[in-house]
């Protein structure tokens, strides 16, 4: 589900009459398909999913399946309205579990730095249009709780004025492709 | 918002400093986001800090008796509040490209001065204003000189020291000075603080701040005269400083204060004339006249002097 943009050109920070029903509370869930549909709304959108789709068929590829995205920035608001311009990027911050292969210690550490450019914001944004963070759930719980906090903090507010905003969040595994075909009809 | 945003970033920046360091070497890719977004918030405040901005914006954030909790604020005390801060802007301008103000009328106008809300400020509840001009010169916009000296007058008029009102007083045009009154009122009334945030300052002025410069603002009287007719001996005047002495002839008291921009500059002219004797003689001069009435206080004057209109013998 992903609500319409509120007033302020934000995704709300929850639908319904207050914030007390967990069912009406950001981060909303999609799919890749209703992320393509709702927010794929121009040429400029459409690049940025198409890397955003790249981005997630490479960590796939590399085992990391089991987890969830948010979706936040720019992208998730009404920008164009806001500031006359497209999004530069999507912001997104990935949970994840290692893969299977690569729960050992020194073996994760040499998997993340054999593949640095798929978890190095610096270059996902480059190579992707996403603006890359991630959270891996195998640390010690109160790690990972300090920052889903951060994130959740950064993400869920703008800045300056400290407005609370709403985030997406999509499954690792979703209808990728159905997304890619809605954007290669509308936006070929 | 240039100030509040690079604030926020400054913050964001020590918040992802203190993560990096509690992530550990067990934790590679948690270093990697954290290294990166730390790259990206210093490329962020390099940029802005090198950022001018020429247009005015302000950040007027608001605390105590008509703001509840940071939800919301009394939509009277913000329209108030709004309206005397957008007048104090607009006379401002005004009297500084027509001069001194009427004593009642419409403001002239010349430079659009009118502010637009941009924002909204949580936290406390509060108001980014700015002008709806888009600048492309390097030079500040006339509105964004005029919010920098509202702010300092708002400051000057708060500040603890008698002395950093009183020269404000001597400048400031006699319907500003209405229009600080409102403002202050509309503040105490209503038992506000407020946190003014511009390109150059960032003020706080809390309860007792705001109701010292109430009480000061309300206890003063502005009044300008001018007259062609003031005769006196004058005994120095300095032309890069810009002030002057002279005994009255009428009194025989020694007055002092500034010399108008425009008889500056042609004292120069004056001075360099062959036998031109300027000094220590009686001239009937053009002043202007500050009268300022403080309640309990003795009235002052200060003095402006405009032209030396003739030599008396």
């Amino acid at each position: 589900m992903i609500p319409a943009f509120n007033l302020s050109g934000a995704l709300p920070p929850y639908v319904g009459p207050s914030p007390v029903d967990p069912a009406g509370l950001s981060p909303y869930d999609t799919s890749m398909k209703e992320l393509a549909e709702a927010l794929g709304t121009s040429a400029d959108r459409a690049a940025i999913l198409r890397g955003f789709i790249a981005l997630r068929q490479s960590l796939l590829a590399l085992g990391i399946d089991n987890g969830y995205q948010w979706c936040a920035g720019s992208f998730c608001e009404d920008v164009e309205a806001l500031e006359g311009r497209s999004p530069g990027d999507i912001d997104v911050v990935t949970f994840f579990v290692r893969p299977p292969h690569a729960t050992d210690q020194a073996v994760w550490a040499g998997f993340v730095s054999a593949n640095a450019a798929l978890f190095d914001a610096i270059q996902t944004k480059a190579a992707f249009r996403c603006d890359a963070y991630f959270v891996d759930a195998n640390t010690p719980l109160p790690s990972v709780i300090t920052q889903v906090t951060y994130w959740h903090g950064l993400f869920g507010h703008r800045r300056s004025s400290q407005l609370w905003k709403g985030i997406l969040r999509v499954p690792l595994i979703s209808d990728d492709a159905e997304a890619l075909k809605h954007l290669d009809r509308v936006w070929p | 918002m240039k100030r509040l945003e690079l604030e926020a970033l400054m913050a964001d920046r020590e918040a992802v400093r203190a993560m990096l360091a509690a992530v550990g070497e067990a934790d590679p890719i948690g270093q990697l986001s954290f290294r990166a977004r730390l790259s990206s918030l210093d490329e962020k405040i390099q940029r802005l800090e090198g950022l001018h901005e020429a247009t005015g914006s302000v950040a007027l954030m608001f605390a105590g008796g008509p703001v509840f909790g940071s939800r919301s604020i009394s939509a009277d005390f913000a329209t108030t509040a709004l309206r005397t801060f957008q007048d104090l802007v607009t006379k401002r301008i005004a009297a500084e490209e027509f001069g001194r103000l009427g004593a009642r009328g419409r403001v002239p106008e010349r430079t659009p001065s009118t502010l637009a809300i941009r924002e909204l400020v949580r936290g406390s509840v509060g108001f980014v204003l700015e002008e709806n001009s888009q600048n492309s010169e390097i030079a500040d916009t006339p509105i964004k000189k005029a919010i920098d000296e509202v702010t300092v007058m708002i400051s000057q008029a708060a500040a603890e020291s008698d002395e950093a009102f009183e020269a404000s007083v001597e400048t400031l045009d006699p319907r500003m000075l209405i229009s600080l009154r409102d403002f202050f009122r509309a503040l105490d009334d209503s038992q506000a603080s407020v946190r003014i945030v511009e390109a150059e300052r960032d003020d706080s002025l809390n309860g007792e701040a705001v109701r010292r410069a109430r009480l000061r603002v309300e206890a003063t009287e502005v009044e300008d005269s001018e007259s062609d007719s003031v005769f006196g001996e004058l005994l120095g005047l300095l032309p890069e400083a810009r002030k002057f002495e002279m005994k009255l002839l009428d009194s025989g008291e020694v007055i002092r204060g500034t010399v108008a921009a425009a008889l500056a500059n042609r004292w120069f002219e004056l001075i360099e004339k062959p036998d031109e004797k300027l000094i220590g003689q009686l001239w009937r001069t053009k002043m202007r006249i500050r009268e300022i009435r403080e309640r309990n206080r003795p009235p002052r004057n200060l003095y402006t002097l405009l032209g030396l209109v003739e030599r008396r013998k």
